[in-house]
């Protein structure tokens, strides 16, 4: 009796080891998000020297046929995984885990006509749901679950100077390749087979990741 | 060594509740252990050196300097964009830090990306219009 009043804690603690093992949180942040002020935002005569100035330099940029654009863009990527294990001799190093992904995207996209004044100017917030899997782990790794890489593509700039070694469908495509800063601007995430990257046949990020091994 | 640990944690036990065996805390101290089974940092940087942080910004002086001067000091940028009668060098370097505390019951990583940019606007015989660095990082983000 006096032991039973001792150890409660401790076989709680241990159905918790035994259970509830391997619950996770991966947060990544990708860039920071700026705040325009609706002086710049709404004006039809700002310029883009007073963009640069509030905002610094943006995400992007890109030629257009009567202008050019700018996109600033930031991201926010939350898992949550939720596991469970079992007791068994070999189970024991293993887990079940349970994940559900969410990304808060920011993105501001300015057009300025051939003399650099703002022509159109958009902002979106949103919080989307990425997805939802399950997976079967050793119990001290910590991945996840959720596929978020697409929306985590690096920035073109790390490999601008390398665009035309690139696997061939992709290099011949480098005449509307939304990577060059001439040809449109691309928010992270988008579908590769959509656009002007179908031309690409496959999928670049793929493609890339090949090309750089 | 455990026994004597035990021994003094023991001893200086807050009289009035109920005192845990030795073998009690033993295996709560196992359990601590297994708890706190690991904890990770990291940190990468990608892109170009960021020169533009050390160089003088009064070097830089529209309707004067050129796109010769700006890559003298800095070096080639990491992509060249025209737009128009302009054309466009844009220096990028990326930090990537990122923690992650591994314990059996929870674990948690955090990953951030930071981007240091500079952009400088040149015309079409290469006198810089403009230029722009990226704002330093606000103490929210910069956890």
């Amino acid at each position: 009796m006096r032991n039973d009043r001792k150890w409660p804690g401790f076989v709680l603690l241990f159905t918790l080891l035994g259970t509830l093992t391997g619950c996770a949180s991966i947060n990544k942040q990708l860039d920071s998000p700026v705040r325009p002020s609706g002086s710049t935002s709404d004006n039809k005569s700002t310029h883009y020297f007073a963009v640069l100035d509030e905002l610094g330099p943006p995400a992007s940029l890109t030629a257009l046929p009567e202008g050019f654009a700018f996109q600033y863009e930031a991201l926010k990527i939350h898992e949550q995984q939720f596991g469970i294990s079992s007791d068994r001799p070999l189970l024991r190093w293993f887990k079940l885990a349970y994940g559900s992904a969410t990304a808060m995207r920011e993105v501001h996209v300015y057009v300025f006509n051939k003399n650099g004044y703002l022509q159109a100017q958009s902002t979106k917030r949103l919080k989307d749901n990425v997805g939802k899997g399950l997976s079967f782990q050793f119990i001290v790794k910590v991945t996840q679950i959720v596929d978020t890489s697409y929306l985590e593509k690096p920035s073109i700039q790390h490999t601008w100077g390398a665009s035309l070694t690139r696997p061939l469908p992709i290099a011949l495509n480098s005449a509307q390749s939304l990577d060059s800063g001439l040809h449109g601007l691309e928010q992270r995430g988008t579908p590769a087979s959509v656009g002007q990257r179908t031309l690409e046949a496959r999928d670049s990020r793929k493609n890339s990741r090949r090309s750089s091994h | 060594m455990i026994q004597r640990l035990t021994g003094d944690w023991l001893r200086g036990f807050p009289p009035g509740l109920p005192k845990p065996d030795k073998s009690g805390l033993i295996f709560f101290l196992v359990a601590i252990v297994m708890l706190l089974s690991g904890c990770a940092s990291w940190e990468s940087d990608k892109g170009v050196e960021p020169l533009w942080r050390q160089a003088v910004q009064a070097e830089w002086k529209p309707g004067k300097t050129t796109d010769a001067d700006v890559i003298k000091v800095l070096g080639p940028p990491s992509q060249i964009i025209t737009l128009g009668d302009q054309s466009v060098y844009y220096y990028l370097r990326e930090k990537n830090r990122g923690k992650a505390y591994i314990f059996i019951l929870w674990n948690q990583t955090t990953q951030s990306v930071e981007y240091d940019r500079a952009i400088f606007f040149f015309d079409k015989k290469g006198v810089l219009l403009k230029y722009s660095y990226s704002k330093p990082v606000s103490a929210s983000n910069a956890k």
